[in-house]
């Protein structure tokens, strides 16, 4: 599974740097927010197709003669679809048992009606001389001066072939027994959280579309081989998964649309991974469905900013006012619509509007600086943890993730994902802000290359400085930020975790030790410790 | 005296105070049935308040379970009791005059406990159900309304497992709480400059001594006490030990009553000290 956070801050970076944002969004710093809650997931889909029988029985009447063209059976002979070979069929059995032959009574079994038309007489009255045989003196020419003609519908004969049994006299009439087979397909997806926004949805289409690998069920631990790992939402998100193919399957045996034939239950697994982000007052949603550089982003949606709009309504406003008075000036025509105060009074509130928007839209985004810590043990390291406590008890700084309680439980020695990084936005007393990442899946030059490319600095925990600089550069592609390292082992970490939770009572060996801890992250941001 | 009140006086004119009202908060059976029960004891015994009328019906029924140390059922849903505060010791000899509404009613232990059982698994309270969503607004209000709170944690439900217990209650109490008054005040509370008093119940089951208390509780929470600190909300820690008194105690001295009422008289910013009568 993408790391969640990496890809997120790759994707903060550019929209924070975007001009479009600047000029016409929100100023909401994606790259400043806080952290609640990183959640690795998963993404479920049952597909159910199932095959239907529908037996049904129908009367037919035709002439006579149809019936020779008819094979008639005994008994109905279907051939029900094979299983797991899903068709649209239909198919028809005239019983031989039910045939009965008669007179047609409606003709009274002559085959011929009366001709309505001339009501049997074989003769109309002339439309051309109304019946008179002659016409402005002369003889109609259309009926021959006789004054009818004959009838077009019987040719003369007064009498109609039967429709009922095109004109046979008898009637054939049977029972069909017919059998239609039908497949109908049912889909339910299931995600972490109930109503998931319309476009993980179409998401989740668009990365099965191309990674539909089923998996034989959404037991734990299938759902393990097939993500790569297993956590107690993955587990939720199955769990509902499984209860709606459940109800999938048994809505289609239960008979509504036809007798099922049988069915097959597909069940699909995407790796979904989220953040719950909090900046100021709002909480937003990260998504990132899927692996590797495929996984596809769901984006928080970003509002455009009404100040920043009236800014730009405001200019183009006064652009046209001045652009008509202009234009009257030069031609001394006067003036559309009104006169000088009115357009006076329309530029005076164009220019408002633009001093209060513009300045805005141009105003200098929030700097918000960005650390990436980068150990190479294979443990967890405590760092985050540790600074984030060490920091807010000496009161350097205040941590404006709400993730503390995830913290708490890591400085306990609670179990923490490996696979993806970590962080803290911190607010120093100054009110400026910094985000530190601790890269996840170290020895991964790509994974650590997409947080590096941009950020204000790189802090190595154990290991040799240059190498980490090297490969970092190497990864990147572009020279390394400034870089810096921290006199302290992963063991001496570790200790100093142990010391926190076990009883640290001096507060001068306190601050001390979170001078340790935050001096590589002020030496690469160019700063004084505090 | 204020001058205001002073000038006020002088003209004949009795300036109504505003009473300050500040909740007590905690799950279930962390003792704020026993901590009101007592305070209204002790202030009672040396004329700083009283029980309210409606709530002495609720205050006898509880207090012999609160002499006797016995657990209570889960009354405080229906069973409301406040205590009105008119004076606070400042010292042995003075006194400061306050107009305190101390009260348990406004969110039920219960409610806490559904709140702290869905934020475990649901920090933000994403599409919760409307009963957690109106627990939370009524926290925030309860929030906006009040002049400051009282958090009451109990540390010895865990007393066999030694000082792990204080990690353990700040992961299962204050925790989900500092998290749910957080969400409140994003949603419809303020708590900017009101102070929190967090009161430790039953220092006599638990047994550590205070200053170790002090220690984890700010060690642990350093990093919500830094986000509060921010914010300007002063907080307070003090032991109570708030049941199993004898009535014939006649001071009820030694239960921490005196430091809890003081820590939060000068949180508050009550009105300047005056001769004790």
């Amino acid at each position: 599974m993408a790391d969640v956070l990496l890809r997120y801050l790759q994707t903060a970076r550019r929209l924070d740097a975007s001009l479009v944002r600047r000029l016409f969004l929100q100023d909401q710093d994606l790259l400043a927010a806080g952290v609640e809650q990183l959640v690795e997931a998963a993404a479920a889909r049952v597909d159910v197709r199932s095959q239907h029988e529908v037996v049904s029985e129908r009367d037919e009447e035709h002439p006579a003669s149809h019936r020779r063209s008819v094979r008639f059976f005994d008994e109905p002979r279907p051939r029900p679809p094979r299983p797991l070979n899903f068709e649209d069929r239909v198919e028809e059995f005239p019983i031989a048992g039910t045939l009965r032959e008669f007179g047609c009574p409606r003709c009274g079994a002559s085959g011929k009606l009366r001709c309505s038309t001339c009501s049997g007489s074989g003769n109309v009255r002339c439309g051309s001389c109304s019946g008179s045989g002659s016409r402005d003196g002369k003889r109609c020419g259309s009926c021959s001066g006789r004054g009818v003609r004959t009838c077009s519908t019987c040719d003369g004969d007064g009498r109609v072939r039967c429709p009922r049994c095109s004109g046979e006299g008898e009637l054939a009439a049977w029972q069909t027994v017919v059998h239609t087979y039908t497949v109908q397909d049912r889909r339910r997806e299931s995600f972490p959280l109930p109503d998931p926004p319309a476009a993980l949805v179409r998401a989740l289409a668009t990365w099965l579309g191309g990674h539909a690998e089923g998996v034989e069920s959404f037991d734990g631990a299938d759902a393990e081989r097939h993500l790569g790992y297993r956590t107690e939402t993955v587990d939720a998100v199955c769990g509902h998964a499984e209860r709606s193919c459940e109800a999938l399957e048994a809505e289609a045996q239960s008979g509504a649309r036809g007798r099922c034939l049988f069915l097959q239950s597909s069940r699909y697994l995407a790796p979904l991974g989220y953040s719950v982000l909090r900046q100021d007052e709002r909480a937003s949603w990260y998504w990132l469905l899927g692996r590797g550089a495929a996984a596809i982003e769901v984006l928080p949606w970003r509002r455009p900013d009404p100040v920043k709009l009236l800014g730009w309504l405001g200019t183009a406003g006064f652009l046209i006012v001045a652009g008509i008075l202009v234009n009257a000036m030069l031609e001394g025509a006067t003036i559309p619509g009104g006169d000088w105060w009115t357009y006076g009074i329309g530029a005076i509130a164009s220019v408002a509007a633009a001093a209060i928007g513009l300045p805005r839209a141009f105003a200098r985004p929030r700097l918000v600086r960005t650390v990436v810590v980068v150990s190479d043990s294979e443990l967890v390291s405590p760092f985050l943890p540790c600074v984030a406590a060490l920091g807010s008890y000496v009161g350097a700084f205040h941590v404006r993730d709400s993730a503390w309680v995830a913290h708490l439980d890591a400085l306990q020695g609670g179990v923490r994902s490996e696979r993806q990084s970590d962080s803290i936005t911190v607010q120093l007393l100054d009110g400026r802000r910094v985000r530190i990442v601790q890269v996840a899946q170290r020895g991964d030059g790509k994974a650590f290359s997409v947080a590096a490319s941009g950020v204000d600095g790189v802090v190595y925990l154990g290991g040799r400085t240059e190498d980490g600089a090297n490969a970092l550069e190497a990864a990147a592609g572009a020279p390394a930020p400034a870089s810096a390292r921290l006199e302290l082992t992963e063991a001496e970490l570790a200790e100093l975790q142990r010391e926190w939770v076990a009883g640290m009572q001096d507060d001068n060996e306190i601050r001390a030790r979170f001078r340790r801890l935050w001096k590589p992250v002020a030496d690469v941001l160019g700063e004084a410790c505090p | 005296m204020s001058l205001l009140e002073k000038f006020l006086a002088l003209i004949g004119v009795e300036r109504k105070r505003q009473v300050k009202k500040v909740p007590i908060l905690g799950i279930e059976g962390s003792g704020k049935s026993s901590l009101i029960v007592t305070l209204g004891q002790y202030v009672s015994v040396r004329g700083l308040g009283n029980v309210t009328e409606e709530s002495l019906a609720a205050f006898n029924v509880l207090l012999p379970y609160v002499m006797r140390g016995e657990p209570m059922a889960a009354t405080m849903r229906y069973d409301p009791v406040a205590l009105q505060l008119r004076r606070i010791p400042e010292s042995a000899t003075t006194s400061r005059d306050v107009d305190l509404l101390l009260t348990s009613e406004d969110i039920p232990g219960q409610d806490f406990r559904l709140l702290a059982r869905e934020l475990e698994s649901n920090p933000n309270l994403e599409r919760s159900s409307s009963e957690l969503g109106a627990i939370l607004d009524r926290l925030g209000k309860l929030l906006t309304a009040c002049d400051g709170l009282i958090f009451v944690v109990d540390i010895a439900r865990h007393a066999a497992e030694g000082e792990r217990a204080l990690w353990k209650a700040i992961s299962e109490q204050i925790a989900p709480i500092m998290t749910a008054i957080r969400l409140a005040t994003k949603r419809n509370g303020s708590i900017a400059g009101k102070p929190i008093v967090f009161v430790f119940t039953k220092p006599d089951l638990h047994g550590l001594p205070p200053e170790r208390v002090d220690q984890v509780f700010r060690r642990s929470l350093a990093v919500p006490l830094g986000l509060l600190a921010g914010l300007g909300v002063p907080v307070h820690r003090v032991d109570v030990r708030c049941a199993g008194w004898s009535i014939d105690d006649p001071d009820l001295v030694g239960l921490g009553i005196d430091v809890l009422l003081s820590n939060l008289g000068h949180a508050l910013g009550a009105v300047s000290p005056q001769e004790s009568s």
